[in-house]
């Protein structure tokens, strides 16, 4: 594999990456130094990436694992830039929309730190990135039954969450995002 | 949206939250929540999280420069390892050139001995002698054949015989050089 094919196998899945790592460590710079990492790492086995029936699932894996490692070695720092870079965008075009949506987006964020960590990245597996069971084994080191209860416990949890959300009149002015961020 | 297919999205959904539906399924879910207009009303709270969810998939993160820093790197290593097989590469070059080199003298060697051991086809001395004198009438015949047009090379002489004319035209005109000495008293006498 030359540098041009390892090119075009690896840029592709960098923003996948970069948001699942973003996801680990909450932290747009630290997440990036990971896909840095992670690519240099995958370019040094570049032979023997073919043997993966899915070379995303691998990369994802690598991230996950290099990202686990990184949080253990050192408490991450909760600066959250993911909002802070949002702030900035959402000035650039229709102020109401992007306010909307940056809403959601935050709000979509505070529901899925209340959950584990296992769930919450499998929901951003699954429903974010729409990868099939398989995959999700793969990157997670589980078996795709304990994948399915996961996911179960996860989408109900969300339910649950957003339900209150919209009967404990959060939704007049205080967003839980507000109050927490 | 008619009954059957309100059914049918609500089977979607305990599967769903079960964690038992296909990707596919799953897709249908999406697009009832986020593209249809007309929600069963009991269905309504769960709009929210689908819509939840397609911002999550819409957002992007700008990763153009971690992108273009990734490349970078890449080629930098890329690089790397070119420059160092390229000095093997020239070791590799003057092997496969002396190995060449030494094969073609070799050849040479080989190919001159060849040429030298020709070997006998006669036996009798005879046999040979005529063998070769007619090989030689052969070639002389062939020779003279090349020759014969070379007789007609005499023509050119005849042809240049014709031309010796020319020299009385050249005596004829030293006679006119005389006029020249009649011009020359006719400007002495003015």
């Amino acid at each position: 594999m030359n540098a041009a094919e390892f090119k075009n196998l690896i840029l592709p899945m960098s923003g996948k990456l970069h948001h699942f790592a973003y996801l680990l460590l909450r932290e747009t710079g630290e997440a990036e130094d990971a896909v840095q990492e992670v690519c240099l790492k995958l370019w040094k086995i570049r032979g023997s990436l073919e043997q993966y029936n899915s070379i995303e699932a691998f990369a994802m894996k690598v991230t996950r694992n290099w990202c686990l490692d990184r949080l253990k070695a050192k408490k991450p720092v909760y600066i959250d830039s993911y909002h802070a870079w949002f702030d900035r965008k959402s000035e650039e075009s229709d102020p109401q929309k992007l306010l909307e949506h940056a809403d959601k987006l935050k709000l979509l964020h505070v529901l899925l730190d209340k959950l584990p960590e296992q769930q919450r990245l499998i929901i951003q597996l699954r429903e974010l990135e729409g990868m099939d069971f398989e995959e999700i084994a793969e990157v997670m080191d589980m078996n795709i039954n304990a994948i399915r209860v996961s996911l179960s416990r996860a989408r109900n949890k969300i339910r649950e969450e957003m339900i209150n959300y919209e009967s404990d009149g959060y939704k007049s002015n205080k967003t839980p995002a507000g109050k927490i961020l | 949206m008619n009954q059957m297919d309100i059914s049918q999205i609500k089977h979607l959904l305990a599967k769903y939250f079960e964690g038992n539906t296909t990707l596919e399924e799953e897709k249908v879910l999406q697009a009832h929540f986020t593209e249809e207009r007309e929600i069963a009303a009991d269905l309504l709270p769960l709009k929210n999280q689908f819509m939840l969810f397609q911002t999550g998939r819409d957002f992007k993160f700008d990763i153009v420069t971690l992108e273009s820093k990734i490349a970078g790197q890449i080629d930098a290593l890329d690089q790397q390892i070119k420059a160092v097989p390229q000095r093997l590469n020239i070791s590799r070059f003057l092997i496969a050139a002396s190995v060449a080199l030494m094969m073609g003298i070799a050849g040479v060697i080989v190919y001159q001995t060849k040429i030298n051991n020709v070997k006998d086809t006669f036996t009798d001395p005879q046999l040979a002698y005529n063998e070769t004198q007619k090989t030689l009438l052969y070639v002389s015949q062939k020779m003279n054949k090349g020759i014969e047009p070379l007789a007609n090379i005499s023509k050119i002489n005849t042809g240049t015989n014709k031309l010796k004319t020319l020299e009385k035209i050249d005596q004829s005109l030293g006679m006119l050089n005389l006029v020249s000495f009649i011009n020359r008293s006719s400007n002495l006498k003015k």
